[in-house]
């Protein structure tokens, strides 16, 4: 990396910003879109920061255990935050080569959004209720594309480095030379469905529904209460903006900061933030130019990002490999 | 005999310790069935010095060889203990060691005949297998070949008084000859080269003599085939895989479980042996590399498919295997693919990979099969739908089930992971290889093995989230009562050995390189083995690394964080109450999704995959019955032709079959005419 | 290769992307499932085209292919999609396509061919001279991915935009292999498919007459009448 050595304490420092930043920013994030969508339907919004408002509310309440569950049911809560919180440190967003970040590449990082997705899936078969299963099955059947598709796509990008380590990729995509990559196009296409699919979007779900039998990710979490809920939703906000953030590593790298400077972190952190913002934006228009998918066309849809996710990989080869 | 203590003589010890221990207990046990305990204590004793054997093997890197009395003259039986056969028997004892200790308490409930029959089979399944991996000959090996699929054929058939049983076990016995019989060829081949054509003196039939002919290509195709088809018949390839959803099932548990989990180790270990020991990488051409990673990625897709949409938990499992050993099937195939192509880093690393999953699914399937006996036995019925809330009923184990779950999913911070993301390393090796058509094929083997894994978690959330979770299905599911002191501890052996091999992966793949080693020459590049215990590194830092030990400890730190940020901002009041559901006052144990209910979507999906039949009710019909099977395509398109046509030459043959002596007598005499001219011309 | 100038390189790449742009519309006609959206994505493909063919003409000097991507421009991205919309509205085709073979078998099927036609055209592709190699197997795999749809789609005006849209990846592959055909040659294609399509448009409301419907299973039987 042409990132200049420095002392440990201040790289862990890093680290406990990119954490503070992912935490404190999802809420935010969350806030935003719900902002976009209102403004392009004629609606007055809420304001960015109501999700906090809305956690605040449910750490204020009492947590209901519906009776018949079992140990896991208390523990699938703090698992799905700890563990996308965790992710958070993997990542690299603030800073090029986070300290930590050997200890995962991407596809662990994969591993453990699975992890993630299964102890919910868990927590929701837990209650013994309809709705329960309901989501729990839907949200498996969207992710069985979902997840190979994401893999692919990390393939797709990790073939111009060589390497699974997100700073590695980040580093090659930076000092590439080449500003068309057409793999990248299709993985680009694949990553996006797949953001929508795994964060509960519009075309396959919608965040904002009331009506039980349409829900796939609101199904799984019908039963909580009080702070663990708030843990679920927060976990839910994570996830979202973790995704944003791989995918700004992937597709729009530029301007992060290399050297350890206030200055450095605040250009850098501006940049972060535009991006997140856009992105935000865009999600709220394709919520509001797309209706909801048929729940039976929804494999359809991750099956399309799976073979696009594919597609991008063999390209890289026709296209981009010249001997 | 052996002069001195080695790995090779504790081997044959432990061997020879099965035996006196399975015969003492056979004799002891029909008297006395409440020592069970005591002498599955006694014979999980013995595979802990198997383990111990192997581990010691590996540590010294020893390569032992000996002749024992006994076998054929000039051909006496041929030992030997080197890294593969180490390798193979830590795998084998360190896994049969849990399910022995199960055992004890599971066939608590068996009379004092039928208990010290068991006892007697398991101990003699062990030493057969173990023999198995020491043999150094052919004639040794296919004794223990033949003798380990045997005794495996009666543990199978235990409940014989059952036709389905029966059916099994005759089924499995078919396979299994079917298998030896083209080992045989291949064995046969490799010893024949040499004296061209004539039948070759005994001596050649040890495995050191069968190492060192020259062949040409065509015999070393069919070497490579044949030992790949009767190996396989054994690890369940495709299309001969039948047997292993109909024997698993119906064999008593801790037996399903040496079957799925260590037995089908076997046949990996002969394919490996006869790929790269006996045959020699030099023989070998890519494309066959490519033949078996095809049909291993297939196997892979195929085995989760139809694991997704089984209600017996146990043929689920049995399925999953069918998954497993496809992916271990891939591995292989990538490895042979890449050495043969010239890329020793990334053919190194694929096999490593191979070694390791069959390591890692010894320990979780084994688990997993015991967990399904317990869950059967508590609810009383190998029905998922018959299950439901079990994990109130029974903690302990429902936990250690939920981390073999979580292992053979394939995910961080597990043991599953750890193979499944070296075999993803090393096929992004791929940019290495200049020919379009095999590049794409190992990508689309990437692209099937991580579909395969993803339907995998699915297919372990169903057996989990139906079985474990929910309320109860039925009276004895509400009746379940927590499994036995000796059960669980069999299991919580397993689960360390998961939670090793998953946190400390780097031990390991210490000694898969000196498998690799042994077998290639090649071995793992520095990087993977000089960066410390916490860190596995398969090529070089800057491309991939992985601590599953700190990834561990943070998720833990984190999910600690998550709890106290629920109990600081919270209130700590927590109160049961009914479930809400939406408001519906109702909630009945079949309002959840029944186990065919959660494969829906996949059934939808792949619908070309399956052969369904359904029947949907009238709406006029008075008791409306919905039902759906799906049937096994092999059968329908494969076995049933082969078996009409078998019948229908039997009717030919019919027609020869007069009845009259004379008749008969003609048939003799020309037959020797025949068999007379046939000597004059040869 | 040669060695080229920067913009060159530039212009190099825009090729590549624009051909896997190529493919991808392709491979979106498969999975579309309305009819509007499919002579969309037919347009956008004549965009393709119309830039890719203009960058050609910069890199080789060619003036005659400037010409090639206006014509391009007017036929397949104004004239042939403003034809096929008033089809679409004269014929009241509003709905979904009618697929023989579902969307996901066909996609599967498509990579199949994508697989099949990279790994045909990689030795081709060594020894073209002209602009980049892998473009031959993309031109190879969207022609391939277009007659896919043709055989796997019902109704027949997903037939003609399959037939149109083996055309585009024809005239890609030509320009990329060779720096086009000769002009007369071209001229003459882009006619005989504008005339196509009018035939194919008469021919559409011949069939409904007859068959109240446009469905090609309707035709099965023709010759034996």
């Amino acid at each position: 990396m042409a990132v200049s050595m420095t002392s440990p304490p201040s790289l862990f420092a890093i680290e406990g910003a990119q954490l503070l930043f992912a935490v404190l920013f999802a809420p935010v994030l969350y806030g935003w879109i719900a902002v976009c969508r209102a403004a392009l339907s004629n609606r007055s919004p809420a304001g960015i920061l109501q999700p906090y408002r809305d956690l605040r509310r449910l750490f204020g309440k009492e947590i209901l255990v519906p009776d018949q569950t079992s140990f896991l049911f208390p523990l699938v809560p703090i698992a799905v935050f700890g563990g996308l919180a965790a992710s958070s440190l993997f990542i690299p967003f603030l800073w090029p080569d986070p300290v930590l970040s050997p200890v995962s590449d991407a596809i662990v990082l994969v591993g453990i959004f699975s992890l993630v997705r299964i102890m919910m899936a868990f927590g929701a078969m837990d209650t013994g209720t309809p709705f329960g299963d309901l989501g729990a099955r839907r949200e498996m059947m969207v992710a069985f594309l979902a997840e190979p598709a994401t893999l692919m796509v990390l393939f797709t990008s990790s073939l111009w480095s060589r390497s699974t380590e997100l700073p590695s990729i980040l580093s090659s995509l930076l000092s590439s030379s080449d500003p068309f990559r057409p793999s990248l196009v299709f993985a680009f296409l694949a990553y996006t469905l797949i953001l929508l699919g795994e964060n509960a979007r519009l075309p396959i779900d919608n965040p904002a529904t009331h009506l039980e039998l349409t829900m796939i990710h609101e199904a799984m979490i019908l039963e909580y209460s009080g702070p663990f809920l708030a843990l679920m939703e927060w976990g839910a906000q994570l996830r979202l903006l973790l995704y944003l953030l791989i995918g700004i590593d992937f597709f729009l790298p530029w301007g992060m900061t290399t050297q350890i400077s206030v200055m450095g972190f605040a250009a850098g952190g501006l940049v972060l933030l535009a991006k997140l913002f856009l992105a935000g934006s865009g999600l709220a228009l394709i919520e509001t130019l797309f209706a909801k998918l048929r729940i039976f066309r929804v494999p359809e849809f991750m099956a399309m990002a799976y073979l696009l996710a594919v597609m991008g990989f063999l390209i890289h080869f026709v296209l981009e490999v010249q001997s | 005999m052996l002069p001195h203590a080695s790995p090779l003589s504790l081997a044959l010890f432990m061997l020879v310790y099965f035996g006196v221990t399975g015969l003492s207990g056979f004799i002891l046990l029909k008297r006395r069935p409440w020592l069970q305990p005591v002498f599955y204590l006694l014979l999980a004793a013995g595979s802990v010095g198997t383990a111990f054997s192997g581990l010691w093997g590996l540590e010294c890197s020893c390569d032992l060889r000996s002749t024992l009395g006994g076998g054929l003259p000039s051909l006496p039986f041929h030992v030997r203990l080197d890294a593969l056969s180490s390798f193979f028997l830590l795998l084998l004892g360190g896994a049969s060691t849990g399910i022995l200790i199960f055992s004890g308490g599971y066939f608590k409930t068996l009379s004092g005949p039928r208990a010290g029959a068991m006892f007697l089979r398991l101990a003699l399944f062990l030493g057969t297998m173990t023999g198995v991996v020491l043999a150094d000959d052919a004639y040794l090996f296919m004794l223990s070949w033949e003798s380990m699929a045997l005794v495996s054929f009666f543990l199978v058939i235990t409940d014989d008084e059952q036709e389905e049983v029966r059916n099994a076990g005759y089924l499995y016995l078919l396979m299994a000859h079917l298998g030896s019989l083209l080992i045989l060829v291949a064995f046969a081949l490799l010893a024949t080269h040499e004296t061209s054509g004539r039948f070759p003196s005994l001596s050649a039939f040890s495995f050191e003599a069968m190492g060192k002919t020259a062949m040409s290509p065509a015999i070393a195709f069919m070497v490579f085939f044949s030992g790949f088809l009767g190996f396989g018949a054994k690890a369940g390839l495709l299309p001969l895989h039948v047997w292993l959803p109909e024997a698993h099932p119906v064999a008593p548990t801790p037996v399903s479980s040496l079957l799925s989990g260590v037995m089908l180790k076997t046949a990996i270990y002969g394919l490996i042996r006869v790929f790269f020991g006996l045959e020699g990488l030099e023989h070998i051409f890519f494309q066959w590399g490519v033949a078996v990673l095809l049909s291993g990625a297939f196997m892979a897709l195929f085995g989760i498919l139809y694991a997704l949409l089984q209600s017996d938990p146990k043929k689920l499992l049995a399925y999953s295997s069918v998954e497993n050993i496809g992916i271990i099937l891939l591995g292989l195939g990538l490895s042979v693919l890449y050495l043969k192509k010239g890329f020793p880093v990334a053919g190194v690393i694929a096999l490593a990979a191979t070694l390791y999953h069959s390591i890692n699914h010894a320990f979780f399937k084994s688990l997993l099969f015991l967990g399904a006996g317990t869950m059967i036995h508590a609810s009383g019925k190998k029905d998922l739908n018959a299950m439901g809330g079990l994990l109130r009923k029974m903690p302990v184990s429902g936990l250690l089930v939920l981390i073999g779950v979580l292992s053979i999913s394939g995910l961080p911070p597990m043991n599953g992971f750890v193979s499944e993301w070296l075999l993803l390393q090393s096929t992004l090796q791929v940019s290495d290889i200049p020919q379009t058509l095999i590049r794409s094929i190992i990508l689309l083997g990437a692209a099937l093995l991580v579909l395969a894994s993803a339907l995998a978690a699915m297919g372990f959330v169903k057996f989990f989230g139906i079985g474990y979770l929910g309320l109860p299905r039925s009276e004895g599911a509400r009746q379940a009562r927590e499994a036995s002191v000796p059960e669980r501890v069999g299991m919580a052996w397993l689960v360390t050995g998961c939670f090793a091999l998953g946190l400390f992966p780097t031990f390991f793949l210490r000694w898969i390189d000196q498998v690799i080693f042994h077998m290639t020459g090649l071995s793992l590049p520095d990087s993977a083995l000089s960066s410390g215990w916490l860190w596995l590194v398969p090529d070089s830092r800057h491309s991939a690394s992985y601590s599953p030990l700190i990834l561990f400890i943070l998720l833990l730190l984190f999910m600690s964080l998550g709890w106290g940020i629920s109990r600081w901002f919270g209130r700590p009041r927590r109160r049961r109450t009914p479930a809400w559901t939406c408001g519906y006052d109702i909630r009945t144990p079949r309002m959840q999704d029944s186990a065919g209910s959660f494969g829906q979507p996949i059934r939808h999906f792949f619908a070309n995959f399956f052969l369904m039949k359904r029947h949907l009710p009238d709406p006029e019909e008075k008791d409306p019955v919905f039902e759906l099977t799906v049937e096994d395509p092999h059968w329908f398109y494969l076995y049933r032709p082969i078996l009409h046509l078998f019948f229908r030459l039997a009717s030919l043959a019919e027609k020869v079959r007069t009845g009259k002596i004379s008749v008969y007598l003609i048939y003799s005499f020309i037959t020797l005419l025949l068999l007379l001219t046939l000597l004059r011309w040869l | 290769m040669n060695p080229i100038s920067p913009e060159h390189a530039i212009l190099h790449h825009l090729i590549g992307f624009l051909g896997s742009g190529l493919l991808l519309s392709a491979f979106a006609m498969l999975a579309m499932r309305r009819m509007t959206s499919l002579v969309r994505i037919f347009a956008l493909q004549g965009i393709i085209l119309t830039i890719s063919t203009l960058a050609v003409s910069i890199l080789s000097n060619e003036t005659h292919l400037l010409f090639s991507a206006l014509f391009t421009l007017a036929f397949k991205v104004v004239l042939l999609p403003a034809i096929l919309f008033r089809l679409l509205g004269r014929l009241k085709i509003q709905g979904e396509v009618e697929v023989l073979v579902n969307v996901p078998s066909t996609m599967v099927l498509g990579l199949g061919v994508v697989v099949f036609s990279f790994t045909l055209s990689a030795p081709v592709s060594e020894m073209a001279s002209t602009v980049s190699g892998g473009l031959i197997g993309i031109g190879l795999s969207s022609l391939l991915l277009s007659f896919l749809m043709m055989i796997t789609r019902k109704k027949a005006l997903t037939q003609v935009l399959g037939f149109l849209g083996m055309e585009n990846a024809l005239f890609f592959s030509a320009i990329n292999a060779t720096y086009g055909m000769p002009m007369v040659v071209e001229l003459g294609v882009a006619f005989d498919v504008l005339v196509g399509t009018f035939v194919f448009g008469i021919f559409f409301f011949q069939i409904r007459e007859t068959f109240e419907s446009l469905d090609l299973k309707h035709m099965d039987n023709t010759s034996m009448e």
